[in-house]
């Protein structure tokens, strides 16, 4: 094992004009002990992997929902090779007049079921505001289309259900829930990481988001600035917990493959008192059947430190915070956890290199500056990638399945199977409608501010 | 005298053409089947595979006999469906057989001699990336539950026999230079119509 690994780098070592460029969160978490954890080709300065993956034919998409998100949405999708915008659905003209200018070449509709209509439409983006998902997507899978559905699925597990049983009855057609962080490579590498247990016994762990912002969307026409801030209505918001928390929630749940048993909410509205009934900040702790806890928080009210997770073991902490992360080591952890990954040697030795004085050299360790595409690297970004390839493969396989053999639903169903192994990762209906399910329920807590103890049946889908 | 004849030429041919008629059993594909496609490369031997072998064969008397078997036969792979689990080397593939424009395999089979116990010698026409060519290979058949009829068989071939340049990938500084030489391997299941 490298013993400079351990070594705190001395004053010395680092630039003070190194810390302000923007070397200076590596430098602090340098400083602290800390180890970044990095894929290794990333380390080698290589070109991104989103650009090495070979990409599919393309696959026609309308997309349903031009708010903010929706919009995002459309532009992500243009920097796609394949996947042309074929249609875009708003019931809010000046929104869709909008979303046109970024998708000039598709055909605009206010009635979502018109999109439907159109042959020309082969996979739909449903990007509507969440209690609006159900009719929509069901109407969708229905119309025999591929269905890429935002998260949280639903404001209620009913609802939340429907979409997911739909999905699953509907094998010819390929669904995907709006959970991004399940694309996310960075998340992918960091799995086998937690898993085995290198961090040592879970102690706790956290999630934090922390951004000032009102949340309220602005609109001349009365009518319409109630229907656009649907998320401070409870009526049709799941609240911070559920339209934000979910996936810091999810992933966390999945790295550790386990889900809480309870959960206790509070919440209240600090700063935005301006007639909404949807808490600006809120606080749930989860219990797991080991004894540990997750706390999530989050406010509307303050933004010091945004969003991050922590995982808290007794060999190791580890913070997970955009697209990097670092682990910080307990002094007494064992040898043998650490030395499984000893390839990250590498690219710390690296990184060491770069924050002593010399900035010119770590440009030259990397073929472009790495926040030269930062867009690309988003989890919207390898999310939309992973739904186009997959669709494509999912429709060329059942179309290839049903050439050979005609119509063998059952047969067809195993092929899929087969197919489904191969596939870009992504958040499938059953992941998609547990995590809906618990923040749907940590949101019930924390507007009652009361510990509820989670079902099995409400996970079920029966 | 020419009319009697005529009606025993007739009576003879009908009863020539009556077993024939007869015994025509016909099998097709059915999901479970599997094919595989085997190379070499500088960096490393390669395997692709598709479970999707189409098509049907006639069978008219008894597959046990020695000799040769009034059979016909056709089957189709997609080349879509060929696969491996690096998909870089997939459309590297698929571009190599001009997937776009000849999106199947076919094979015509054109002769089928038993050899006894099952075992068949097969000729036929294989098209691949729009170039035909005849092929022999070795065949087996086995019955199975259900009037199941598993063929099984294999075939040695080189790409540059259908106009395929074995591919170099633009990865590595081009170093990556696939052979010529690949073999096929087939398990088709078919069902008694």
């Amino acid at each position: 094992m490298n013993n400079d690994l351990l070594k705190p780098l001395s004053a010395e070592d680092v630039d003070r004009r190194d810390f302000i460029k923007g070397a200076s969160m590596s430098t602090l978490m340098m400083l602290l002990g800390s180890t970044v954890l990095v894929p290794s080709n990333q380390a080698r300065g290589q070109d991104s992997v989103e650009k090495k993956r070979a990409t599919s034919p393309p696959v026609k998409i309308g997309v349903i929902g031009c708010g903010a998100w929706g919009r995002d949405i459309i532009s992500t999708l243009g920097q796609l090779p394949n996947a042309p915008v074929v249609a875009i659905c708003d019931i809010y003209p000046a929104y869709l007049r909008r979303a046109g200018k970024a998708a000039p070449d598709a055909k605009t509709y206010e009635d979502y079921k018109q999109l439907l209509a159109d042959e020309n439409v082969e996979a739909v983006i449903v990007a509507t505001p969440t209690y609006l998902h159900r009719q929509i997507t069901l109407d969708a899978i229905a119309a025999g289309k591929h269905v890429y559905c935002e998260a949280p699925l639903a404001g209620s597990i009913e609802d939340a259900r429907a979409i997911a049983l739909a999905a699953k009855r509907a094998p010819r057609t390929y669904f995907q829930a709006g959970l991004n962080y399940r694309s996310d490579p960075q998340r992918h590498f960091l799995i086998d990481f937690i898993r085995t247990g290198s961090w040592g016994k879970t102690v706790t762990s956290r999630a934090q988001y922390h951004k000032k912002q009102s949340w309220r969307r602005a609109s001349s026409n009365a009518e319409q600035e109630k229907l656009i801030n649907w998320r401070l209505d409870a009526a049709t918001s799941t609240g911070l917990v559920g339209e934000l928390g979910i996936h810091q929630l999810d992933i966390a749940n999945w790295f550790r493959l386990k889900r809480p048993v309870a959960v206790t909410g509070f919440g209240s509205i600090i700063e935005w008192k301006d007639g909404r009934n949807v808490d600006d900040t809120v606080q749930a702790v989860f219990e797991y059947d080991d004894g540990s806890t997750m706390v999530y928080d989050g406010t509307l009210a303050n933004s010091f430190d945004s969003d991050y997770e922590m995982y808290y073991g007794t060999s190791a902490a580890l913070m997970v915070r955009e697209n990097k992360a670092w682990m910080f080591k307990e002094v007494d952890a064992p040898l043998l956890g650490w030395e499984v990954y000893a390839r990250k040697d590498t690219f710390y030795k690296e990184v060491g290199v770069a924050l002593v004085a010399n900035a010119t050299k770590q440009t030259a360790l990397q073929d472009k500056p790495q926040d030269a595409s930062p867009y690309a690297s988003t989890p919207l970004f390898y999310a939309l990638e992973a739904f186009v390839s997959n669709t494509y493969n999912h429709k060329a396989a059942v179309e290839d399945f049903t050439e050979t053999f005609g119509d063998d639903n059952e047969a067809l169903v195993e092929y899929l199977k087969d197919v489904a192994s191969t596939r870009l990762p992504a958040a499938g209906f059953k992941d998609a409608f547990e995590s809906t399910a618990l923040v749907i329920k940590a949101n019930e807590a924390i507007q009652s501010k009361k510990r509820i103890e989670l079902k099995p049946e409400w996970f079920e889908l029966g | 005298m020419k009319h009697i004849r005529n009606i025993s030429l007739l009576a003879a041919a009908l009863i020539c053409a009556a077993p024939a008629l007869a015994e025509t059993v016909t099998y097709k594909g059915k999901p479970g089947s599997s094919v595989t496609i085997s190379g070499t490369s500088t960096i490393h031997d390669w395997t692709v595979e598709s479970k999707l072998i189409g098509g049907s064969m006639e069978f008219n008397g008894n597959l046990d006999k020695p000799g040769k078997v009034d059979a016909k036969g056709e089957s189709m792979i997609s080349v879509r469906s060929i696969k491996s689990d690096k998909k870089a080397m997939d459309d590297v593939m698929h571009a190599a057989m001009k997937s776009d424009e000849h999106k199947r395999i076919d094979f015509k089979l054109k002769e089928l001699i038993a050899e006894g116990g099952m075992k068949f010698k097969a000729t036929g026409d294989l098209s691949v990336a729009g170039v035909t060519k005849e092929v022999k290979f070795p065949v087996t058949m086995e019955k199975g539950d259900d009037n199941v009829m598993k063929v099984k068989g294999e075939l040695d071939t080189k790409m540059t026999d259908f106009g395929i340049t074995p591919p170099s990938p633009p990865i590595a500084g081009g170093v990556i230079k696939t052979g010529d030489d690949v073999k096929i391997v087939f398990e088709w299941l078919t069902q008694k119509k």
